[in-house]
């Protein structure tokens, strides 16, 4: 007798009844819109390797290290895209402005603020939980305290 | 001095200090006593004992309908009266009794004991005794009151110290209890004095016969006779072949004696027949029923044996012999050879078997033996052990047996055993008082058996008698036969005891679940659950309250301060178990404030394990608890690092990245496009 597949390996939507966030989905709706701005997508397309190298480093769960380089990264591209857009999107400024060091340095260090975001972070909220797990425990002690002095020693009785 | 003043109804003053010795009765004194509406009447008061019930108690409204030759109670009921030395009441120590108001007679005692009597002839007897005694006994039957006290020294004249005779009081102990063998029946001649049960008119004939003998020859026939001796010939020879035999009577005397002295009470004379025969009527007369004679004697104690019956009273008087006895082949021969009944055998298996069959395992050849004695007399009373008992006596005669503290365990075991029972099923008819004795032994044998308090010997006691006294060594001095009595002796008695007494005990809980009219095995089963140390003590304690609270509500009394007091004491233990601190501050005001008013039912719900406030109390308890386990839970889980640790922390940051990543593309974008568009 074959064993059940666990509730994860079965094809069921998501709880909610909603359909889980497929990427390449996304990338097949915008391809229409990529095919009728194609200077604006290959200069996106360009800008945003470091989003591409960081996709293949990151093998978490939530891909959250792809998501914050994706952010920061688009800030960067900015200056590209401000450049095509004010040059007249036309095939013949891509190499022009993909040739712009200023556009590169903008695109990596957006990048690389990504990164900084995504190391630092974690410290930041593991200070933070240190001061809600004192703040839970001072609270924890008080209301013990509470409870013996309203209920008797007798509340602290486990049987 | 006006305090020491002691009124019945508030109206008869008795002097505790003025004796009046000539007009005791057998181990009741009298006192003088005054009517303060008529002061010239001149009365007289008894003063029965304190542990036993006083039969005029029952009868407060009943009164013959007209002036009678007999002493009857002018009033009755219990008074504070002082216990020990009632002639030094300044000093005494204050209790209740009950007390008979009587009228002083105004004729002399007809026959002083140790005065020779001169004997009378029919026509005296007839006008001086038959006449007004018959009087007084139809009026005491309408009443359906026997009188069970007719022998000389009970007898008044009517006026000064000659003329017509009046019987004289008869409710201040119990029931034939003066009365000398020679004037009971066999069956209440056996019994013990404290065990003789109600009686009924025919066991007064039946004295009234024998006092006629005794007139009529100027002496006692039985005179240098045994009680033992006395009883033995009534029953060998029947009670006129007895006590008349010897003597010369006139055939009309004859006849009257052997009416009245008649063994079996259904043949025995009627009132009727006794007035028919003082004018004259004649009857025809009626035959002994004596017993069957065996063929040879049987030697037990110090006397041979014919018959059966006289053997049963012998064994009855000599119990350990008898024990013997009845193992002895020659018991059995007896009955099988000199009687010719080849079934004895099987009779007594049978007996041997049922005895077994009920009752403690340890008491099962007394209770062979008693059954023996029931199958070879059947008028005999229950008898068991030392005790010889009518089963209408059982109330009394246990009374008794509590106030000497002996016997009680025999007399459990009787009950236990179900020997009044099995008196009752042997007996060919029952009358009105023995039914009723046997619906009260069926509830008897509910209780008999339960170890607890509200039960067992002294559940019986109360049961068996309505009118018995409260025991309890708390309020025994208080004379309490009536629920609404209870709480006003217990709060009398409190200062008297030690400081912290808990106000029950088993007297007092079997005395209320008999007198309530309403089952109480809840409150009971509370008072019997716990343990009488630490918490069951505690419920030990609100299950007092309790039982004293359905008292109260029964018999609504709030004039019990002292009482409420000790409540107040008593439950301050009980406090401990509210657990909330809050909750425990409030029920002690409140028990404060309930306690003022005396209201023990308002206590009770305070301190009901199952009333609003403990239960509420109870289920925050056990949340509380739950929730300190939970707080502790936590605890350990913030010390071992559940919020702090970086697997938790790791995720944490980097999704908070990825969002302040989003959020400050988000704003870039915005921004760009307000650009472009400015």
């Amino acid at each position: 007798m074959a064993a059940n597949p666990k509730p994860s390996q079965t094809n069921a939507p998501a709880a909610g009844g909603g359909m889980p966030f497929k990427p390449a989905l996304l990338l097949v709706l915008l391809l229409p819109v990529a095919v009728m701005m194609a200077p604006t997508a290959i200069v996106l397309l360009a800008a945003l390797m470091p989003t591409y190298a960081a996709r293949l480093l990151d093998s978490s769960p939530g891909r959250f290290l792809t998501w914050t380089i994706l952010g920061m990264n688009v800030v960067g591209a900015l200056y590209f895209l401000h450049e095509l857009w004010s040059l007249g999107e036309d095939f013949g400024v891509v190499a022009m402005v993909l040739g712009d060091p200023i556009g590169w340095l903008a695109v990596l260090a957006g990048a690389g603020c990504g990164w900084l975001l995504y190391l630092g972070m974690p410290a930041i909220t593991a200070r933070m939980a240190h001061t809600q797990s004192a703040l839970r425990m001072r609270r924890c002690r008080r209301d013990l305290e509470k409870l013996v002095e309203d209920w008797g020693p007798g509340v602290a009785r486990k049987d | 001095m006006a305090d020491d003043q002691i009124l019945l109804e508030g109206r008869y003053e008795i002097k505790a200090r003025e004796r009046l010795p000539k007009l005791d009765s057998p181990s009741v004194e009298a006192f003088a006593a005054q009517d303060r509406s008529d002061p010239g009447r001149q009365l007289f008061a008894l003063i029965p004992p304190g542990h036993l019930p006083c039969r005029y108690l029952g009868l407060l409204n009943k009164k013959p309908v007209q002036e009678v030759p007999a002493m009857w109670p002018r009033a009755g009921g219990i008074i504070d009266w002082p216990i020990g030395n009632p002639a030094n009441a300044a000093n005494a120590v204050w209790g209740r009794r009950p007390a008979l108001i009587y009228d002083i007679p105004k004729g002399e005692r007809a026959f002083p004991p140790g005065k020779p009597r001169e004997p009378m002839t029919e026509a005296q007897l007839v006008r001086l005794v038959i006449t007004p005694l018959v009087q007084a006994l139809q009026e005491f039957a309408a009443m359906g009151v026997p009188h069970r006290a007719i022998r000389p020294e009970n007898l008044f004249h009517q006026v000064g110290g000659e003329g017509p005779l009046r019987l004289g009081e008869c409710f201040s102990m119990p029931v034939g209890f003066a009365q000398p063998v020679i004037y009971e029946t066999i069956e209440n001649a056996i019994a013990d004095p404290y065990g003789r049960g109600s009686g009924v008119v025919a066991d007064d004939l039946y004295a009234l016969g024998v006092l006629l003998l005794t007139l009529h020859i100027g002496r006692d026939p039985t005179e240098g006779m045994s009680e033992e001796d006395v009883i033995s010939a009534k029953i060998t020879a029947g009670s006129f072949a007895a006590l008349a035999g010897r003597e010369k009577l006139s055939t009309t005397m004859a006849e009257v004696l052997r009416g009245l002295l008649n063994d079996k009470a259904a043949d025995r004379w009627s009132l009727n027949q006794l007035t028919g025969w003082s004018i004259g009527q004649p009857f025809s007369p009626t035959m002994p029923h004596l017993p069957a004679r065996a063929a040879r004697p049987l030697r037990f104690g110090d006397a041979d044996h014919m018959t059966k019956p006289a053997l049963a009273h012998a064994m009855a008087r000599r119990w350990p012999e008898a024990l013997r006895l009845i193992d002895a082949p020659d018991f059995e021969n007896w009955l099988k050879r000199s009687f010719n009944d080849e079934k004895v055998n099987e009779q007594l298996t049978k007996m041997a078997i049922a005895a077994g069959g009920v009752g403690p395992g340890s008491a099962a050849k007394d209770r062979y033996l008693s059954r023996i004695i029931m199958w070879l007399n059947v008028q005999s009373p229950v008898c068991y052990q030392d005790f010889r008992v009518n089963v209408t006596g059982l109330g009394t005669a246990l009374a008794e047996a509590m106030q000497r503290q002996q016997g009680l365990t025999a007399f459990a075991d009787m009950l236990r055993g179900r020997l009044p029972q099995l008196w009752m099923n042997e007996q060919p008819s029952l009358n009105a008082g023995q039914l009723q004795t046997r619906r009260i032994l069926e509830e008897v044998e509910k209780h008999i058996e339960k170890a607890g308090a509200g039960y067992g010997l002294e559940r019986a006691l109360y049961e068996l008698d309505p009118l018995t006294p409260c025991r309890s060594p708390m309020i025994a001095d208080f004379y309490v036969t009536h629920l609404n009595d209870l709480l006003p002796a217990l709060d009398a008695a409190l200062p008297g005891l030690a400081p912290e007494t808990v106000p029950m005990d088993r007297h007092i809980a079997a005395f209320i679940a008999a007198h309530l009219r309403r089952g109480t095995d809840h409150e009971l089963g509370m008072l019997n659950s716990g343990s009488k140390s630490g918490d069951g003590e505690v419920e030990r304690r609100v299950a007092v309250l309790r039982l004293l609270a359905v008292v109260q509500a029964a018999y609504p009394n709030r004039k019990l301060p002292r009482l409420a007091e000790a409540m107040v004491v008593m439950l301050t233990p009980a406090l401990e178990r509210f657990h909330h601190k809050v909750a425990r501050t409030a029920a002690e005001k409140e028990m404060r404030a309930l306690a003022k008013d005396c209201d023990l039912a308002g206590l009770a719900l305070v301190f009901d394990p199952e009333g609003p406030n403990r239960r509420a109390d109870e289920l925050g308890f056990t949340a509380a608890r739950r929730a300190y386990q939970h707080l502790l839970k936590e605890q350990k889980w913030l010390e071992e690092g559940g919020l702090t640790h970086p697997l938790r922390t790791q995720p944490v940051g980097q999704r908070a990245a990825a969002v302040t990543s989003a959020f400050i593309a988000s704003a870039a974008i915005a921004a760009y496009s307000v650009f472009v568009m400015l």
